[in-house]
């Protein structure tokens, strides 16, 4: 079982070949390729690798499958007594990536830091 | 002149209530009297709790960190100042789910951790001698 922690909009994922993962929106069309080049963790069975804190050379590639908007969420503000209420909706846009490849760097990096 | 209601709008806003507050407890899903208050109270909630829940989170992440560093033997304090020193970002979620899902791998990380510790508490004596 091998496995990398990536991460991309301010949130830290544990993604797997062949995951289908929502993160925060980035600027591309589907069917292009994304690319996430902060790789925290690279584990491979019993074989650990860390950054300091991001691995430099790894990356993890993966496919665009679409553009698309979370649920939608209300924000109700209330103020008792005040007269005062705000409805605002909002839906988080998000991109949904299927991981294809990921490479843990070079070589050298992976000595060092593996125990 | 005739006198002017608007019946027709005012069955719909509160017919639009009740439907939100379908399920509801008791008469709170039935008149929307009550409806009216449970649903803007439910929304409101709503807002908050969106906020608290990441707090909360956090707060048990921490708990099962505690729990999983212990059975390392090292406490949670000295674990994530051990993280901060090998230079090991990942997030308590994560670390939290490795603890439960890949023990061997977060057993690795705690010995990291360990070692960076005892390496920063080494410099430092050197630097007081």
């Amino acid at each position: 079982m091998s496995y990398a922690i990536i991460k991309t909009g301010g949130r830290q994922y544990r993604v797997a070949e062949g995951d289908t993962i929502d993160v925060d929106l980035l600027d591309l069309e589907a069917g292009k390729t994304a690319t996430f080049g902060d790789v925290l963790m690279h584990a491979d069975g019993d074989k650990l690798t860390h950054g300091d804190p991001l691995i430099s050379g790894a990356k993890v590639t993966a496919e665009v499958v679409e553009q698309r908007k979370d649920k939608k969420v209300i924000a109700f503000k209330y103020r008792r007594r005040k007269g005062y209420h705000r409805t605002v909706g909002h839906r988080r846009k998000l991109t949904r990536v299927k991981i294809k490849s990921i490479s843990a760097g070079s070589k050298k990096t992976a000595a060092k830091k593996e125990e | 002149m005739p006198r002017a209601t608007n019946a027709p709008a005012s069955r719909a806003r509160r017919k639009r209530v009740i439907k939100s507050a379908k399920g509801f407890r008791g008469r709170r899903s039935k008149l929307f009297r009550y409806a009216k208050d449970a649903t803007m109270k439910g929304k409101y909630w709503a807002y908050r709790d969106r906020k608290t829940r990441k707090r909360n989170f956090r707060y048990l992440w921490i708990q099962r960190l505690n729990a999983a560093a212990r059975a390392n033997g090292m406490t949670y304090s000295r674990f994530a100042e051990g993280l901060k020193a090998a230079g090991i970002g990942l997030d308590r979620k994560i670390l939290a789910d490795l603890a439960v899902t890949d023990e061997a791998t977060f057993k690795s990380i705690v010995d990291q951790a360990r070692s960076a510790l005892e390496g920063k508490s080494k410099s430092k004596a050197k630097k007081a001698a």
